[in-house]
């Protein structure tokens, strides 16, 4: 008896259970915690508005320099690389005394040293002149920028002197801005994109994009230009807009996270933060993927941020900005978030161009 | 022959009196009665209705998943799904199986008339079964393993269903610790003497109260930090999710062998049962069970290898702890495989159901287990198989390959002593070969899928010819587990009146000769040298 009541009861709570979780609808919003601590320090008015972020000069800046050990690998990377490095010294870390230097760095080898992928400065110039950015669209577009710092706080306006102080190691210690930023590119061989060195297009750092070699034709892309959607309209005068694609971010990914381009469009991002905590834009080539994945292998090394096309370092929940590209080779270039996990998170997608459409 | 018996007697020295026990019972004794037996039999027929639940989960996205593409349903139901799976079979099913299987065995391997603290077995009960209702009106969609803060931002309204029913999960396991503790303790003979079961049951006990209030911990601070009363695990509002780790693991790898420990006593009951010759060593298997017991605590790092906030040096150290794990396992799976060659296998034996249902426990503990070794090795793990089929593999290796092997093995040993009648051989005979097929093949396949890089929880893939060819024959072996397990019910149920008496004597006799009216199979030997 208690059998067969055990076994109607069975089917009866299998079929009940199987209703619940398999035809009934599941939850369409998840019931997330609604406020987080930055929301609550918003209403006490702690934080500033989305995109008008400032710099502090209560935070010292070499927090974005590289670290002391990292540099002493770096620089036994390189003198492991061989000779042909051999002259770029003005990077300001102390190799010299270093005791690292013997250790084995044969790994290194391995990576592909692609010397003559390395632009010229002027080819680079080139590549953006002819994707269409005029000069003067640049001196608008930073002295807009600089206008914007000036009105929102009294913080310092980064100088126009040291416009890469928070870029790289090798700018701020390098006499000749051209000159050590492409030897901080020999610096790290297989770690960079082919040829062009990031530069921080973050507007909020004082640097615009599209300017001194931050993509181009090596690199597959470039950027013609940046800002926010009021101020869109007078950079890109004379441009014109193949595509726009609308990108949104949130916890945890990128809406959408593939899109198709072809190979000659420019393509107007436009980036929103629709999530609720900070966030980080970055676009990259396969190389510099292929950079990233190398240093994470590497245990001994910190991975850096410097191999990006683009970054704009912080974005905050609710802003929303602009970014018009021109694609030039086909390929892959994929944008992500790179704060801790938030990559593994899925904070990631990409922008396949020309023959290898999705 | 006589001596034998005699031998058994000596070993086992139980009273064991088949009875109509289910015939006999009301309802209300049946739920309500402190009686061991009837706690025992009363668990294990609700862990079967928690194995039917969370099998038919497991059919429904195995049907899925046998084609690439989304065909019948998507992501969130999927996950669900895939939840309830793991919850209910890990939590509800294969722990409380071998439990209220040793709970009919404990008496009387260890003399005692009935179980002590009988009440906190039956409250371990009633709250397994509020969480499982609560899981079930919840239906939360953040795995079982639930980590933090995922599990802080899915499953609408009713999530904290899910997070109530962790902690009432760890509640009834640490009432049965409890409770198991104060019946070994109660043996009044030297600690020498203590059987095999006794050592599992007090190993066990150890395991569930050091272990359970970790997750206690882990359920109700997702709850807190799901009403904004505290921020220990979500990350956005300043908590960790390394602590999430470090504390729910704490629970989990000791949590693995709550299974897995209890049926090793089973096993170390049953074979020298049905074998009429005690254990090849006792002194090897308390061994083991001592090993296993320290050795859990100090392994839980390895079920997040590649996560590497901590010093290099504890990462090993984890990592040798965990190949370790292999002294005491080797120890167990020997002695059972030197027992089984010491002597003859009685035909009794050769033709029990449940005997044949423990060696194939047996060698899929070592199916399991010897892949194991790759999983224990930081370098392998992260590089190839961490969140792979190869994981899961190993663990229905484990889960459904042994315990639950063990289990079904305890449930038809202990059918006449509840039913007072044997069940149909017949259907038991296809019960046992759909069982090793299926299991077989899908821990194989799962194993292949592991080696190709098939991402756990995914509900669509890429059509790669290795992954679909296998995805298909995985789910066509799952349903063959179905229809072994829908078989066993059927027999269970039917058999209860239908199946022969078995009166009062012994239903095991160890006989070397077969019954008369039951030809003697031929050797394959012999069979080979006409």
């Amino acid at each position: 008896m208690i059998l067969r009541l055990w076994a109607v009861f069975t089917v009866v709570i299998v079929a009940v259970a199987w209703y619940l979780t398999v035809i009934v609808p599941p939850v369409e919003h998840q019931a997330t915690t609604s406020r987080t601590l930055l929301e609550q320090y918003r209403t006490d008015g702690l934080v500033p508005e989305p995109g008008h972020l400032v710099l502090s000069d209560e935070i010292g800046h070499e927090t974005f320099d590289i670290p002391e050990e990292d540099a002493i690998h770096l620089a036994a990377a390189r003198r492991n690389a061989g000779d042909a490095m051999e002259e770029s010294t003005d990077v300001g870390m102390t190799m010299g005394e270093s005791s690292m230097g013997e250790m084995d760095m044969g790994a290194d080898k391995m990576v592909p040293m692609t010397m003559t992928e390395l632009p010229e400065a002027d080819s680079i110039e080139t590549a953006t002149e002819s994707a269409g950015v005029a000069d003067e669209d640049h001196a608008i577009e930073k002295d807009h920028l600089v206008s914007d710092f000036k009105e929102h706080s009294d913080a310092p306006v980064v100088d126009e002197d040291h416009p890469h102080e928070m870029a790289s190691v090798a700018d701020e210690h390098g006499a000749d801005h051209e000159t050590s930023e492409q030897e901080s590119t020999q610096l790290m061989p297989g770690l960079t994109n082919a040829g062009a060195h990031s530069s921080r297009n973050d507007a909020h750092h004082g640097e615009t994009a599209g300017g001194h070699g931050s993509g181009g034709i090596e690199v597959g892309i470039s950027i013609l230009a940046e800002g926010s959607s009021d101020e869109m309209p007078s950079l890109i005068q004379g441009i014109h807009i193949d595509h726009t694609a609308t990108i949104a971010m949130h916890e945890w990914g990128y809406d959408p996270m593939s899109f198709n381009v072809g190979v000659g469009d420019v393509v107007k991002l436009v980036i929103s933060h629709k999530g609720s905590i900070p966030h980080e834009f970055m676009l990259m080539g396969e190389l510099g993927m292929e950079a990233v994945n190398y240093r994470l292998q590497r245990a001994d090394w910190n991975l850096l941020e410097h191999e990006a096309i683009f970054e704009r370092s912080i974005v905050m929940p609710g802003e929303v900005f602009e970014l018009v590209v021109k694609i030039h080779k086909p390929g892959m270039y994929m944008y992500m978030c790179m704060f801790p996990k938030h990559m593994q998170f899925g904070m990631m997608g990409m922008v396949m161009a020309g023959e290898i459409m999705m | 022959m006589e001596d034998r018996t005699a031998t058994t007697e000596k070993v086992h020295a139980a009273m064991w009196q088949p009875t109509n026990l289910l015939g006999q019972l009301t309802v209300k004794e049946f739920l309500f009665s402190n009686d061991y037996r009837v706690i025992s039999v009363k668990g294990i027929l609700a862990s079967l209705l928690i194995l039917a639940l969370g099998g038919i989960f497991a059919l429904t996205f195995r049907t899925e998943l046998a084609y690439p593409d989304i065909q019948f349903f998507g992501a969130r139901t999927y996950m669900g799904l895939m939840t309830l799976h793991g919850m209910f079979m890990v939590f509800g099913f294969v722990i409380p199986i071998v439990l209220s299987v040793c709970y009919y065995l404990m008496p009387k391997v260890l003399k005692t008339d009935g179980l002590l603290w009988a009440g906190w077995l039956q409250a371990s009960f009633w709250t397994l079964i509020a969480a499982v209702a609560l899981l079930i009106i919840g239906r939360p969609d953040f795995t079982w393993t639930f980590y933090a803060p995922m599990s802080l931002r899915v499953g609408g309204n009713l999530v904290w269903c899910g997070y109530v029913a962790i902690v009432l999960v760890a509640v009834s396991e640490f009432l049965a610790g409890a409770a198991l503790l104060r019946n070994v303790f109660a043996w009044q003979d030297s600690w020498k003497s203590l059987p095999l079961l006794g050592w599992a049951m007090l190993t066990e006990g150890g395991l569930l109260i050091l272990s359970t209030p970790a997750l206690a911990l882990v359920g109700a601070l997702l709850l807190t930090d799901w009403l904004q009363l505290t921020a220990i695990f979500d990350t956005a509002r300043g908590g960790s999710t390394t602590t999430f780790l470090w504390m729910f693991w704490f629970y989990g790898h000791p949590a693995v062998y709550l299974p897995l420990v209890p049926a090793i006593g089973i096993l170390y009951t049953l074979l020298p049962r049905f074998l009429g010759r005690p254990m090849w060593s006792r002194q090897s298997g308390i061994i083991a069970f001592v090993l296993l017991f320290v050795l859990s605590f100090v392994v839980f790092h390895h079920h997040f290898q590649p996560n590497v906030t901590r010093h290099g040096w504890v990462q090993r150290f984890f990592q040798i702890m965990t190949l370790l794990i292999f002294i005491p396992s080797t120890l167990h799976v020997f002695n059972w495989i030197a027992s089984l060659w010491q002597g003859p296998i009685p035909i009794s034996a050769r033709k029990g159901i449940p005997f044949k249902f423990l060696i194939g426990a047996i060698a899929m503990v070592i199916v399991g287990g010897v892949t194991g070794y790759l999983n224990a090795q930081i370098s392998v793990d992260s590089d190839f198989i961490h969140n792979t089929y190869w994981v899961p593999a190993h663990f229905h290796a484990m889960f459904l390959g042994f315990c639950a092997q063990v289990a079904i093995a305890g449930i038809y040993f202990l059918y006449p002593y509840f039913t007072g009648r044997m069940y149909h051989s017949g259907l038991a005979e296809a019960h046992f070969w759909m069982w090793q097929l299926g299991i077989f093949s899908k821990v194989m396949l799962m194993y292949a899928l592991g080696m190709a890089n098939f991402p756990r929880w995914v509900v669509d893939y890429l059509p790669l010819p290795e992954w679909v060819t296998a995805q298909f024959w995985l789910t066509i072996a799952g349903y063959l587990i179905g229809l072994g397990f829908a078989l066993f019910v059927l027999n269970v149920v039917s058999s209860a009146s239908r199946g022969r008496p078995v009166g009062a004597s012994d239903p095991w006799p160890i006989m070397e000769t077969p019954l008369p009216d039951v030809p003697a199979p031929t050797p394959v030997w012999k069979e080979t040298t006409k």
